[in-house]
């Protein structure tokens, strides 16, 4: 178990420098900035795939529900490069991002509908998720494309760190690592990126850690509880915008934002552990 | 006339043999099918964790059926599923972690299943070829089938007893995450009382 977790804090950092490196080779410095934040989503969605490889190498074709999250991660990264190459319109980025959200609900969920148990039961259920699901998404780009600021990616990398022991708390230590490798490659990118509150890392991140949760919740034992304060917890990043907090000085933005999304993630803690 | 008192005669004795055959092998001839009786039936199976020592687990839920042929094993066959939501390794935790994404995946495959498709009689009872469905894979195993017994159950009915025992290795059906931690290789012991149909 140590082993695997080892794999997972250092393979997905190494990758994405292995990749920004190669980038910086081949373009020799000549990129643009738009052309750096496209690697910069190659290599997050890269460094995800070869820690993924590296903690639980999928079966192809894909033989359970987990080897599926890196053809999510491959597709997801693809789309993102390709809207961040083209600087794709508002309408086609939604459409793009509901896509996303159909392949990551149907890739994940739909052993649940063909397996032998009653699905009829449990529709209305996946809907409902799929529905949060979605808002939370569009909760994350509106952080975004709000404030401009980091704070959506603060959110996605707090989110997904409290992951880690959610989940490997509900039964699996293969998704806890999914967790640890998915934080590794956020927090990597985040340090050493472009810079910029890049969109396309955001759909990367969101894709992934939405399939982690959800296969958490269906397939593990994730809480209901746990694993709607996990997705909701960005959502607390929009308080620090509020007329009140606008005149603290940046730190304490930053301290307020992160503790107003550890308060849910420490819920969904709590939710798992008791 | 001659011919046809030697075919009587030859058709009497056929009747005679296959009379008395009824009545001192009662298993011999058509197969007797039995539906398993879940309440006395056990299925253990032991693996090995960290390379060091085996631990023992159970599974809960079985259902199925099984027809015993002593004199004609191409009438053997057996029928089993299997619930993996009922696992059972005295520890919750374990159980938890055995019926997630890591091992059986319960969700995704519910049922273990399996169907026999032929069999040969060796020293000890029978070997018995089919096919094992688990974690989603199908792939041909032989079983060990021992008869272990007839008689009558507290209700009166007729009952008869089978064990069997196969060794599986996890890698074959896709369970290869946690191959580091847990033992490759299953050992299972499946010793069934049905109810005669």
């Amino acid at each position: 178990v140590f082993a695997v977790l080892l794999l997972a804090l250092i393979v997905p950092p190494v990758t994405f420098a292995g990749a920004l490196a190669l980038g910086r080779w081949a373009g020799a410095g000549g990129w643009s900035r738009q052309a750096r934040s496209c690697w910069s989503t190659a290599a997050l969605g890269l460094a995800y795939l070869a820690g993924h490889a590296a903690v639980a190498c999928p079966a192809f074709p894909p033989s359970d529900v987990t080897d599926r999250i890196p053809w999510i991660a491959a597709i997801v990264t693809s789309l993102a490069v390709a809207e961040c190459a083209f600087s794709a319109t508002a309408g086609l980025a939604i459409a793009t991002r509901l896509l996303a959200l159909a392949l990551v609900g149907g890739l994940i969920l739909e052993p649940l509908v063909v397996s032998e148990q009653s699905w009829v039961n449990s529709i209305g259920w996946i809907s409902i998720t799929l529905g949060l699901c979605a808002l939370a998404w569009a909760n994350v780009w509106a952080l975004n494309g709000f404030s401009r600021a980091r704070e959506a990616r603060h959110a996605l990398i707090l989110v997904s760190a409290a992951a880690c022991p959610v989940l490997l708390l509900s039964g699996s230590v293969i998704l806890g690592a999914l967790g640890v490798v998915l934080c590794m490659s956020l927090i990597t990118e985040y340090l050493l990126g472009p810079g910029s509150s890049s969109t396309s890392t955001l759909a990367v991140g969101n894709a992934v850690l939405t399939a982690l949760l959800l296969e958490g919740h269906f397939y593990a034992s994730l809480p209901l509880t746990g694993f709607l304060f996990l997705v909701m917890a960005p959502a607390g990043g929009w308080i620090i915008h509020l007329a009140p907090s606008r005149r603290w000085s940046a730190r304490a933005q930053a301290v307020v934002n992160s503790l107003l999304v550890l308060v849910p993630l420490g819920i969904a803690l709590s939710r798992v552990l008791y | 006339m001659e011919r046809m008192m030697r075919f009587s005669a030859c058709a009497n004795l056929l009747f005679m043999s296959g009379l008395v055959c009824q009545v001192t092998c009662p298993s011999a001839g058509a197969g007797e099918t039995y539906r398993a009786d879940p309440i006395h039936s056990s299925l253990v199976f032991r693996v090995k964790h960290a390379n060091t020592a085996y631990f023992w687990g159970r599974f809960n839920d079985l259902a199925g059926s099984f027809t015993l042929d002593q004199a004609d094993p191409g009438a053997i066959s057996l029928n089993f599923q299997v619930k993996t939501s009922s696992v059972d390794t005295a520890n919750a935790d374990r159980d938890r972690h055995l019926k997630g994404p890591d091992f059986f995946n319960s969700v995704q495959f519910p049922t273990i299943s399996f169907t026999s498709k032929s069999a040969k009689a060796t020293d000890k009872g029978f070997d018995v070829q089919g096919d094992l469905t688990f974690h989603g894979v199908t792939r041909p195993i032989t079983v060990h089938l021992t008869p272990t017994g007839t008689g009558k159950g507290p209700t009166g009915k007729a009952i008869g007893g089978i064990e069997a025992n196969f060794t599986i290795k996890q890698s074959d059906f896709g369970i290869t995450k946690m191959a580091a931690v847990i033992g490759d290789s299953v050992w299972v012991n499946v010793s069934v009382e049905g109810i005669k149909q």
